[in-house]
C-alpha cells in the first residue's frame, strides 16, 4: 500500500484551519493564513464550512461559494458562521443577533469571520486563557463592534471570532479574552 | 477545456490521514470550539477507525485531524513509547498520513500520549494530545451525564468537593489515583484524563496546546496554553503529587521523576523510569531538556504545589486502602 498524500485542496484546508487552530490558542498573536490565492474570508470557509454546517454573508460571491460547499444559507440569528467584509453597521445589526450558545451548550455559539485591518483601528489590551499576562492589537475593528462584543459576551456564552488581515493573516479572539479598548 | 481526468486527483487507497475530508472538518470545527471554552467537553461524532474503541481511538481522531506531512509525531502509552498501544498507533499514523516518528520528546511536533505528559517542558509549538477513557470528572459523584452537564452549566461543583471531603474523613487521604480532577480557567471542572497526580500539575499555565479527545464517549475538549489548571483542594488539606521520594530509577539512579514500581519477590520493589525516552537519554547521558520537575522535586512554577511534608507518607497500600 502506498503512503497516501494530501491533495492540493487537503493541504490548503489543513494549513488554514492550523493557522485558525493556533489563532484561538493564542488571541492576539498573528498568524499567517496562507489561503493558496482565495481572500482570507472564503479560504476560512473552505476550510470549515460543508453540509453540516450553516452560514449566513451578506457578500453575493461568498454566498455563492458557500452554497456550492453545501452549507446551509441562514438568518443571522441562526447562522453557525458569518461572514462580515467589512464590518459596518449592517454588519453589527446582523451579529447583534448571531447566537451565544446556551449554558447546556456553549459549543453551539456562532463564528464571526470579519474582515480587519492590521494596525489600524483602536488599541486593544487582551487578557485570558492563550495569554501570557496581556497581549496588545490594532485589528481594524471599530470601537462599536468592541462595545457590542462587551454586551453580548459573558463566558462560557458568546461567539468567537476570527478576524482577517488582506496580508494574509489571522488573529483569533474567542469568547474568553477580556478586550479592553484602551 | 481541461477533461475530467486532468481534474480529478489521481486514485489513492486511502485519503490522507484516513479520515476522510468530512470527518476531519468535523473534528476542526469541534477543536476550534473547544479552545474557545478551555475545559468544556464538545461532542463530536467519532467516526470508525481501525482500532477498537478504548485503544485510544478519539486521540488518535484528533491526531489524524492535525497531521501534515510535515510532521514528527510521538506517540507515548504510560510513558512508553514500545508498548504494543503506542506501537500500532504510532505505525498506523505514519502510514496513513507519510509522517516522521520519534521518541523524543522534544523532536515531535504533535505528541498523542496515553496517560503520562513528558518529563521535559513541552514548547509553545507543540501540540499534546491526550487519549481519555472517561471524559466527564463528575462521573464518580453524578451517574448521570444528562445531569452532569446540567451541573457544568450551573458550574455547580459542590458534589466534586463534597466527594473529596468524604475520600478524607473516610480514608484520609485522596482516593484520586490519577485523573485528578481539575478546575480550568476558573469555570469548567475538567478530568485531565488519567495522567498520575504527578503530571497534573503541568497543565497549569503550560506553554502548549493540549487537546483531550475520548472515542468511545464521543466528547472532545481543550487546555489552550496560559490557562489556569487547578487541582480541586481544600487550603488545609492540600493537593498533592505521588510521593516517590527516595525512590531511584534501578538502570540510571536517576530520582525525582516519575517511576513505576516493579514488585519483586521478597516484597522488595524496584523502580524504573516510566517516561522511557527520559530514561533513554538519561541511560545513554544525552542532552536533556528542561524538565517540569528539578532533581530535587522542585516544581517548575514555584508556589503553586504547596510544600511537601518531611514526614513519610502512608505507603501506597495504606493510601488505597485506608487506615483505622
Amino acid at each position: 500500500m502506498k503512503t497516501p498524500s494530501p491533495t492540493p485542496l487537503e493541504a490548503r484546508d489543513q494549513a488554514v484551519f492550523l493557522a485558525l487552530m493556533w489563532a484561538l490558542s493564542r488571541p492576539g498573536e498573528v498568524q499567517k493564513l496562507e489561503t493558496g490565492g482565495a481572500n482570507g474570508l472564503e479560504a476560512v470557509g473552505l476550510a470549515l464550512l460543508d453540509l453540516e454546517t450553516s452560514f449566513y454573508t451578506s457578500d453575493p460571491a461568498l454566498y455563492q461559494t458557500f452554497l456550492r460547499l453545501g452549507a446551509r444559507p441562514e438568518p443571522p440569528d441562526k447562522a453557525a458562521y458569518l461572514f462580515f467584509s467589512p464590518v459596518d453597521e449592517a454588519a453589527l445589526d446582523a451579529i447583534a443577533q448571531a447566537p451565544l450558545g446556551t449554558l447546556l451548550h456553549p459549543e453551539q455559539a456562532a463564528t464571526l469571520v470579519l474582515a480587519g485591518a492590521l494596525g489600524r483601528g483602536p488599541r486593544l489590551r487582551l487578557r485570558g486563557p492563550g495569554i501570557r499576562e496581556a497581549t496588545l492589537l490594532e485589528a481594524g475593528l471599530l470601537e462599536p463592534f468592541w462595545r457590542l462584543r462587551a454586551e453580548r459576551i459573558s463566558f462560557p456564552l458568546g461567539w468567537d471570532a476570527l478576524v482577517v488581515f488582506s496580508q494574509g493573516e489571522c488573529v483569533g479572539i474567542p469568547r474568553s479574552t477580556l478586550v479592553e479598548v484602551i | 477545456m481541461s477533461t475530467l481526468a486532468e481534474l480529478a486527483f489521481s486514485r489513492q487507497d486511502y485519503a490522507y490521514a484516513f479520515l476522510d475530508a468530512f470527518a476531519k472538518r468535523e473534528l476542526r470545527r469541534k477543536i476550534l470550539k473547544a479552545i474557545a471554552i478551555p475545559g468544556y467537553q464538545v461532542p463530536y461524532a467519532s467516526r470508525e477507525v481501525p482500532m477498537a474503541r478504548g485503544w485510544g481511538t478519539g486521540g488518535l481522531q484528533v491526531t489524524l485531524a492535525l497531521v501534515g506531512p510535515k510532521d514528527t509525531v510521538k506517540v507515548i502509552d504510560q510513558g512508553d513509547d514500545d508498548s504494543v498501544n503506542a506501537a500500532n498507533l504510532r505505525r498506523f499514523i505514519a502510514r496513513m498520513a507519510g509522517v516522521k516518528t520519534t521518541t523524543d520528546a522534544l523532536e515531535a511536533s504533535l505528541i498523542q500520549s496515553r496517560h503520562r505528559i513528558p518529563e521535559e517542558i513541552l514548547r509553545p509549538d507543540q501540540i499534546l494530545v491526550l487519549q481519555v477513557p472517561v471524559p466527564e470528572p463528575l462521573s464518580w459523584v453524578e451517574p448521570s451525564y444528562t445531569r452532569a452537564r446540567e451541573l457544568h452549566a450551573d458550574a455547580e461543583y459542590g458534589l466534586a468537593w463534597l466527594g473529596i471531603y468524604e475520600d478524607l474523613v473516610r480514608y484520609r487521604s485522596n482516593t484520586h489515583g490519577a485523573d485528578y480532577p481539575v478546575l480550568v480557567n476558573g469555570r469548567y471542572l475538567m478530568a485531565p484524563s488519567p495522567i498520575p497526580r504527578w503530571d497534573t500539575p503541568k497543565l497549569h499555565l503550560a506553554q502548549h496546546l493540549t487537546l483531550l479527545s475520548a472515542g468511545r464517549e464521543k466528547r472532545l475538549y481543550a487546555v489552550p496554553p496560559h490557562t489556569e489548571v487547578r487541582p480541586l483542594e481544600f487550603s488545609d488539606v492540600p493537593f498533592a503529587v505521588e510521593d516517590q521520594r527516595g525512590w531511584a530509577d534501578a538502570q540510571t539512579g536517576v530520582q525525582n521523576k516519575f517511576m513505576t514500581e516493579i514488585p519483586l519477590e521478597g516484597g522488595q520493589s524496584r523502580y524504573q523510569l516510566s517516561d522511557s525516552d527520559y530514561a533513554r537519554k538519561a541511560a545513554l547521558r544525552l542532552e536533556i531538556g528542561a524538565t517540569y520537575y528539578d532533581d530535587q522535586g522542585t516544581f517548575y512554577i514555584p508556589g503553586f504545589l504547596a510544600e511537601r511534608k518531611a514526614s513519610v507518607a502512608p505507603s501506597h497500600a495504606e493510601q488505597s486502602l485506608g487506615t483505622d
